[in-house]
């Protein structure tokens, strides 16, 4: 479980962090194929009904392999950069296609991305320059 | 202290140790008694204890259970003895430690659930206990204006409000060890010095009255354990000390 979640962490902080490039993100969605099956193989040494974390890791370590999944997914579909996900391939904000929330399901072994549109009330949004 | 917060000064130079981790092991459930198991790893002066038993759940013995959360002195999660004295394990380093062996058990006075895990609900109901009946009451009616208070004002409390109830200072404390285990003990004490001198609390007496009673703030015996445990370097039993002047003052004693 320990090794899994480490080798999850590093696979997320290299190629699915703050910079974003398109063959690099589908390098990452393979990796997490892997890791999912993996995981799927996992098995517990720590049989005990009351405090354990070795079980409690692992059901973490499925839900962060899930978060992920839906990151590396939606982060593929969105070219263009927004805030904190920024595509060095796509690097200008793109309001004509991409001024819509993400949704992203499971569905049977792929990731479903569909989207919603963005209700704009008080504040337009605007890009911001520093 | 103040240099060990800081991480200053390891007793150990840099290097690579070979430590021994003696860990109590109990799981009341199952264990007639309790025992201790060893556990040798490759350690740095620098290293955290919390990052040793990390090492020994992740890596060797995934049946080991202790509490963490966020593992950098703020949740106060992982209270328990090392080498006899209570801390959290994610501030003690093992090159603070004399020898190559770190005996870790659980925090003393409250009871074991299992190996490192203690039942804290003792500590918790005592801090309960330290709150007068109705503190937060309020008429919804009454408009409620920002409650400011002066810096020299806040300086009173100040040390007191950077508690994060980790309950090391009660598991260290001889009153609630031996003297009287009924003692709300050093970390509630605290709590009602916090809200006697907030110039900010409505009503002071009711707080008073609940320091005053016997197993209240007025226990304390200046032992000093809880200043020389706590994690967050209060001075908890020079705040117990304030609360106990003033009542005293008060009584005309």
């Amino acid at each position: 479980v320990a090794k899994l979640r480490k080798e999850l962490q590093n696979v997320m902080t290299e190629k699915c962090s703050v910079f974003r490039i398109e063959n690099v993100l589908s390098e990452a969605a393979d990796e997490l194929v892997g890791l999912r099956k993996r995981f799927s193989e996992i098995g517990l040494q720590n049989r005990g009904r009351r405090l354990n974390y070795e079980l409690e890791d692992t059901l973490e370590l499925g839900n962060m392999l899930a978060v992920s999944e839906a990151i590396v997914a939606s982060a593929s579909a969105r070219r263009e950069s927004r805030g904190a996900h920024y595509r060095s391939d796509y690097a200008e904000r793109d309001d004509v296609n991409y001024m819509k929330h993400t949704i992203c399901r499971r569905a049977g072994g792929t990731m479903e991305i569909n989207w919603k549109p963005v209700s704009v009330t008080t504040f337009q949004p605007k890009p911001r320059g520093f | 202290l103040e240099a060990r917060l800081r991480h200053d000064v390891p007793a150990k130079a840099e290097g690579v140790l070979a430590t021994r981790f003696k860990v109590f092991r109990f799981d009341p459930a199952t264990d007639p008694e309790p025992h201790y198991d060893a556990y040798e790893l490759e350690t740095m002066p620098r290293m955290r204890v919390l990052e040793c038993l990390n090492r020994i759940r992740w890596g060797v013995d995934p049946t080991l259970s202790y509490r963490m959360s966020c593992g950098h002195g703020i949740c106060g999660s992982d209270g328990v003895t090392m080498n006899g004295v209570a801390g959290l394990a994610c501030q003690r380093l093992v090159g603070e430690f004399e020898g190559d062996e770190i005996v870790v058990e659980p925090l003393s006075f409250f009871p074991v659930v299992k190996d490192l895990v203690v039942d804290l609900s003792p500590f918790f109901s005592r801090m309960r206990r330290a709150h007068p009946e109705g503190w937060l009451r309020m008429d919804p009616a009454e408009v409620v204006e920002e409650a400011r208070q002066a810096e020299s004002d806040r300086r009173a409390i100040k040390d007191a409000t950077k508690c994060i109830q980790c309950g090391c200072c009660t598991a260290s404390c001889p009153v609630n060890l031996r003297d009287d285990p009924e003692y709300i003990g050093p970390s509630a004490a605290l709590l009602l010095q916090r809200y006697i001198f907030d110039t900010r609390t409505r009503d002071v007496e009711a707080w008073v009255e609940v320091a005053s009673r016997p197993h209240g703030s007025v226990a304390c015996k200046n032992y000093f354990k809880c200043t020389l445990v706590c994690p967050k370097g209060i001075e908890v039993t020079k705040a117990i000390n304030l609360t106990n002047a003033r009542i005293k003052k008060k009584s005309g004693g």
